[in-house]
């Protein structure tokens, strides 16, 4: 499951004050927030000295779903994006019902109130203390490595335990296949990623996911340790992890089922 | 006069069977092809396209249940044979996923047959005649007794077939036959009836 372009946009305009964004960068920073609520969309990011950035956002044209609106603010023009009606129809019919299989009424509540309280702020407030959360600066180069080796411990002790697992629901299959997917994942960024980052340099145009993937494991940890032991397992929730890991990136993202040379990153 | 037209009903999983999983790119080197498909595939689609080509509805039971184990049965059958040497319990996901995308689809294809609840009755039939199958469980599932059930009370001038690969079905095949008018097609062999 993913979100397409449109899609994602829509959910974002959808859950925004009055249905609208105020410009491409705020909407790029709600986007890029999406990942931090696991929510797989089909927007590649990549890094740059303020943020994550997707270039698939620079040329975005007004179509069916929403409209593009050119104002004037501080003597330039901007453009602000407004939810149309079929866009509002696209959220009911398709969005929700797709974001119903990885969060439950509650987290979606959450997610919006986030969004709409997010959209009404500035973009500098919006970006608020991402990069230190998500360990991108040089000064956390240290932090880094730390977090790296931390969750490839904790995660290499949960593969061990995963053929011990039944498989008698799907949800102890997609279970053992997050962890499985989760060790190789973080084992790549700590072998292949993350080996030789320079100590002084800024990693430019990293790809996004590298952190975004780094950050949301550590998160996901916590969650994977219970469920292991769990006997009733908590289906909606793995599965927003699945899909979030799995099917966010494609083939431009090395570790993805979708790059036909992903064997040799993991053998 | 009228035709008569004869009635084909699938059981759920013959009918998920008829899904073509799309490998993902980093799985193919285990395959050296892109569509992977259940080895009876061909045999099922073969006699589809016959219903199709002859104006034929299909139909399915309704309401469905156990579709996850389905699933999951299917899946375990499509991945028989196969060595997956990285993220096997990925690749198996995909499938599932695939599985249960498909099972949303095809549905709206098939006409259904509602199941029918008051099973009392079959079960002393099967109960009385109880026959040794290669199965753990020589006796049909309340599940499959009610699709006999329901099949029975279907009304259809021809004959009625029923398409499966459930040995609780083909392993009684004569007596569902003589007590309930519905012949039993073996999946692997559904390919060979004439439309």
């Amino acid at each position: 499951m993913i979100l397409s372009k449109d899609e994602a946009i829509c959910l974002i305009l959808g859950m925004s004050k009055n249905g609208e964004v105020s410009s491409p960068t705020k909407l790029n920073k709600l986007l890029a927030r999406l990942n931090l609520y696991f929510i797989p969309i089909d927007f590649s990011f990549s890094l740059n000295k303020f943020g994550s950035f997707s270039v698939d956002l620079s040329s975005l044209q007004a179509n069916d779903y929403y409209g593009v609106s050119p104002y004037s603010y501080m003597g330039r023009s901007v453009n602000k994006f407004i939810l149309k009606p079929k866009g509002q129809e696209l959220f009911t019919e398709t969005i929700k019902p797709k974001i119903d299989k990885i969060l439950t009424d509650e987290e979606f509540n959450s997610l919006k109130e986030t969004i709409q309280y997010l959209s009404s702020l500035s973009v500098t407030e919006i970006s608020d203390n991402e990069h230190k959360k998500l360990l991108v600066d040089i000064d956390d180069r240290f932090k880094l490595k730390q977090k790296i080796n931390e969750n490839f411990v904790e995660l290499s002790d949960l593969y061990q335990q995963i053929s011990k697992l039944p498989e008698n629901k799907i949800a102890e299959i997609r279970l053992k296949a997050l962890v499985e997917y989760c060790y190789y994942l973080i084992k790549y960024l700590k072998e292949k990623r993350f080996k030789h980052l320079s100590e002084e340099e800024y990693d430019f145009d990293a790809h996004m996911f590298d952190y975004y993937f780094l950050y949301n494991i550590s998160q996901v940890i916590p969650f994977l340790n219970k469920q292991i032991s769990e006997k009733e397992k908590d289906a909606i929730a793995i599965n927003k992890f699945y899909q979030y890991f799995v099917n966010s990136v494609k083939e431009e993202y090395p570790f993805s089922i979708d790059n036909q040379n992903l064997k040799e990153l993991i053998v | 006069m009228g035709i008569v037209k004869n009635t084909y009903a699938f059981d759920d999983s013959s009918i998920l069977k008829l899904c073509t999983v799309n490998i993902p790119n980093s799985f193919q080197i285990f395959f050296q092809k892109r569509i992977l498909t259940e080895r009876n595939y061909n045999k099922l689609k073969s006699l589809i396209d016959k219903l199709i080509k002859y104006d034929y509805p299909k139909f399915r039971f309704v309401p469905s249940e156990n579709l996850e184990d389905n699933i999951m049965k299917v899946a375990n059958q499509i991945l028989e044979g196969y060595n997956i040497q990285m993220l096997g319990n990925v690749f198996k996901v995909e499938i599932i996923d695939q599985l249960i995308e498909f099972n949303g689809q095809i549905r709206k294809e098939f006409s259904e047959i509602v199941k029918d609840e008051e099973i009392y009755g079959i079960k002393q039939t099967f109960e009385s005649n109880l026959k040794e199958l290669s199965k753990e469980d020589n006796m049909p599932q309340d599940d499959d007794l009610k699709i006999i059930a329901g099949y029975y009370k279907y009304g259809c001038d021809g004959n009625k077939y029923l398409i499966t690969e459930d040995e609780h079905f083909w392993g009684y095949s004569e007596l569902i036959l003589k007590n309930f008018n519905i012949y039993v097609v073996k999946e692997w062999e559904c390919h060979t009836l004439n439309v």
